[in-house]
């Protein structure tokens, strides 16, 4: 089931991303900057003249999707390839990678929140969308600043899920249900954080 | 009209004997079944003997009680024969989960073989160390509940047979199923008298006694082997006319279910670490502690097929022995498991069974338990047996150690040790705690196959090389120690023996000693080799018993250190090495070698639990604060909300 769930999402979310990229060439929306202007770290937003706590909130975002893509390989790898649950070294790698990427996420959402903060053209943007009215979508930021939301309340649930079984609260049905919720959620976290690192990147390059 | 006549009376009498022998069919398994009413029968019943005559305890020379005939007339005898305690000995002997083997054991030659004819892996059986019905039924018949072996006589053309055996076997008449061994909730009943009769050879009289029916006088072994016991009266039954009513009708107080009492004479587990004037420490199976009975579990239908605890529920097929599961209803036999009863059975007949919860079972709740460890783990690996401790113990069993022999009989022994609890994996694949002995023995390997010399073959070849007749010989760790000159010099006897076997039939003999997990030879130059073996590595059988209370069981309390610390004897424990060679020297064996564990792994991921108390904190910091994050953004957004909505008038 999970693992149909799974490869189902990533799937819609890589057709989802290249549809959309076929679209922005067809639309020709890449040609604005030339290649030589760009620095060559332009895909984690690195520019000349950053101060050094703009270098830090980077190089914490490097270490951060870093982490989550090591824990993905590590969960994700032998369930959809086998449907095997993670054992050995591989999970203590999961478990031991798991507790830095919760420390940079408290770092990035501390350090980013507040530029991701929606402003007054996004909220009204938002609404319209919410009410299916037309919404201008020229420049917007809207859905970047979503999914880093979306991601950083997810991360909470991914983490309490799994921190909640260690603790002598939950018997083994609260158990299972505990791993579901860490393994659906993570699932969930996954995609925002892909979809969001598409966005970002697109916006970076644009 | 004479040839009418003729012909008519021959009908007759053909169907006068029809009738008699449906009738004597019909009221075979009378009594098998359960008619619905609960309350137990009263057993005020006609003893019968041998040749199906009434016993009347006033004639002279009364014969004693065959069970065959006496519970036979109501009961389906040849169906319980095929029962899980009476079948071992036929052709087609189920296998299924390993158990606990008969060990033949000879100190003097320092060997103990684990024998089994259900073709277990490292046991041997009987047959391959010359073992006959009769022989069997002289090593082993202490704790043995009759049938199987022995109603084993030889036929008329066994021409392999012993022709000894073929005088012996009238003598001491045949060793039925003792069904009151079981069934006779009389605490006069006393096993160790039918193990007593059994030493003298008195088979036919051992269930008579035990029953506390009656005494005998005589022995079997003492008579030659030309006495007829048809006419000759040198073991005399004295019955107690006592129990007989004036029908000649005795009261058995039999029940349907077994009571543990009955159960624990072959099947008693004695801890040495607190033996003798300790014994009163022991607690006992938590399920008999809060008043269950064995059978309570392992329940049984006419058949005796007794269940095992072994077939759970979603385990298909957790034996290599497909036979096994056919033999059992699985549905049902599955609700009785371990998490039969506590977690209930998913694929149960019924509700109930679904459910589970049988006889009061509590539905254990395993907080903090991450549900993994119950694919890894059987249900005994937390909950039976002794706790673990740095280095395995040591235990004695009723049936391989001869417990429970009262009186003049009393044995003490002390080999083979039996070591436990070893943490290896089971065929299911679940890590399991089992007892284990290290067989050790003299034999052959012959095109590479090894099988075990008869201890009594080896005491003709090598008497003296072994020292056999040394009165009082020093013991060491309870062995007679063995030097590796002595296993050579034995080699060489065993291979002169069988020199002239080799050339005749052109096969590939070699003597071989089997000890301490190694398999010791010569080489091509007479020197003494030993290499590790197949044959030599230690026969273990999975336990489930002594149940210890679930505040006792490994990780209650959440307490992982139980397990994931870096001096857990679960995983990092010692298991002792058993060997006559150097019985002095205390040799041991990892644990995880038998659990099939990584030591680095379960080291590392040991240590990883130092950092986990860290690593909860870190998480609830990291938690809090990204939830106060989105707390305050989260307001933020209302307030806009709040706003844009308080615009539209």
């Amino acid at each position: 089931m999970f693992r149909d769930i799974s490869y189902s999402i990533f799937v819609i979310i890589f057709l989802g991303m290249v549809m959309h990229i076929v679209a922005d060439l067809v639309k020709g929306k890449f040609d604005s900057k030339s290649k030589g202007q760009l620095h060559k770290f332009w895909w984690i937003g690195w520019s000349n003249g950053l101060s050094c706590f703009s270098k830090l909130k980077r190089i914490v975002l490097i270490v951060a999707v870093t982490c989550l893509i090591v824990m993905f390989i590590t969960a994700f790898s032998g369930r959809l390839a086998a449907n095997q649950l993670m054992t050995g070294y591989i999970l203590m790698i999961h478990v031991g990678t798991a507790p830095v990427f919760i420390v940079c996420t408290v770092f990035l959402i501390v350090s980013w929140g507040y530029q991701c903060r929606l402003t007054e053209n996004e909220w009204g943007e938002l609404l319209n969308r919410i009410m299916l009215k037309p919404a201008s979508h020229e420049n917007s930021m809207l859905f970047l600043k979503l999914t880093f939301w979306f991601s950083m309340g997810l991360s909470v649930p991914v983490s309490l899920s799994m921190l909640a079984s260690m603790f002598t609260i939950f018997g083994t049905h609260g158990q299972e249900v505990l791993f579901n919720i860490h393994q659906y959620t993570s699932l969930a976290l996954v995609s925002s954080v892909v979809i969001h690192l598409y966005l970002l990147l697109r916006n970076q390059y644009k | 009209m004479i040839q009418i006549i003729r012909t008519f009376m021959s009908l007759m009498l053909l169907i006068c004997v029809n009738a008699q022998l449906r009738a004597a069919e019909k009221g075979k398994g009378l009594g098998d079944g359960h008619d619905g009413n609960r309350s137990s029968i009263s057993h005020v019943i006609t003893l019968y003997d041998e040749k199906d005559v009434e016993i009347k305890p006033n004639v002279s020379q009364p014969r004693p009680i065959s069970m065959r005939n006496t519970c036979g007339k109501c009961h389906d005898y040849d169906a319980m024969a095929s029962g899980w305690h009476f079948h071992s000995g036929s052709t087609n002997a189920l296998s299924g989960r390993v158990g606990e083997p008969w060990v033949l054991t000879d100190t003097r030659i320092r060997t103990q073989i684990p024998i089994s004819n259900r073709g277990w892996k490292g046991a041997y059986k009987p047959s391959d160390v010359d073992m006959s019905a009769w022989k069997f039924l002289k090593q082993f018949s202490s704790h043995f509940p009759g049938g199987n072996y022995g109603e084993m006589v030889p036929s008329d053309d066994d021409e392999d047979a012993d022709p000894e055996e073929f005088l012996r076997w009238p003598i001491s008449g045949t060793y039925e199923i003792n069904c009151l061994a079981c069934h006779h909730a009389d605490r006069k009943q006393n096993q160790s008298d039918a193990a007593l009769q059994a030493a003298r050879e008195n088979f036919r009289w051992a269930a008579t006694v035990a029953s506390g029916l009656a005494t005998v006088k005589g022995a079997a072994s003492e008579l030659d082997d030309f006495y007829d016991p048809e006419t000759e009266y040198e073991i005399v039954t004295n019955y107690d006319k006592s129990r007989f009513d004036a029908n000649n009708k005795v009261f058995l107080d039999i029940v349907r279910k077994p009571p543990s009492n009955r159960c624990y004479y072959c099947h008693s587990t004695q801890d040495l670490q607190t033996p003798g004037k300790d014994e009163w420490v022991h607690n006992e199976d938590v399920h008999l502690a809060s008043g269950m009975s064995c059978s309570d579990c392992h329940r049984n239908g006419v058949d005796h097929m007794m269940t095992r605890g072994d077939i759970e529920p979603n385990h298909k097929n957790p034996h290599s022995s497909n036979d096994y599961l056919k033999a059992f209803d699985i549905k049902k036999v599955a609700s009785y498991s371990c998490s039969g009863c506590h977690l209930g059975n998913e694929s149960g007949v019924d509700a109930a069974n679904k459910m589970g919860g049988h006889l009061g079972a509590p539905i254990p709740e395993h907080k903090g338990i991450p549900p993994i460890h119950f694919e890894k783990l059987s249900c005994t690996a937390c909950h039976s047996g002794k706790l673990p401790e740095n280095k395995t113990s040591r235990v004695r069993t009723a049936r391989i150690h001869k417990l429970g022999l009262h009186g003049r009989h009393t044995m003490n022994k002390q080999l083979p040790h039996v070591v436990t609890p070893v943490f290896a994996k089971a065929e299911n694949g679940k890590i399991t705690p089992h007892n284990m002995i290290w067989p050790s023995f003299w034999g052959l390997k012959t095109n590479g196959v090894v099988k075990p010399l008869p201890p009594s073959l080896v005491r003709e070849i090598a008497s003296d090389a072994l020292g056999v007749e040394t009165d009082n010989p020093e013991r060491i760790n309870d062995w007679i120690e063995l030097s590796e000159e002595q296993i050579g010099n034995v080699l060489k006897l065993i291979g002169e023996d069988y020199s002239n076997e080799t050339d005749k039939d052109k096969v590939s003999l070699e003597a071989i000693y089997v000890g301490g997990g190694n398999l010791f030879s010569l080489s091509d130059d007479g020197k003494l080799i030993s290499v590790p073996h197949e044959a030599a590595e230690p026969y273990k059988w999975p336990i489930a018993h002594d149940v210890r209370p679930a505040s006792q069981s490994l990780g209650s309390n959440g307490n992982c250190a139980d397990c994931h610390s870096q001096d857990s004897p679960f995983i990092f424990g010692e298991v002792e090495v058993d060997t006559p060679i150097n019985p002095g020297e205390e040799e041991t064996v990892p644990m995880t070698q038998f659990g099939g564990l990584d030591p680095l792994y379960y080291q590392s991921f040991a240590f990883t639990f130092l950092f986990r108390p860290w690593m909860k904190v870190v998480v609830i910091i990291a938690s809090v604060l990204i939830g106060l994050v989105l707390l305050l953004f989260a307001l933020k957004g209302l307030d806009r909300i709040v706003k844009m909505a308080g615009k539209n008038k």
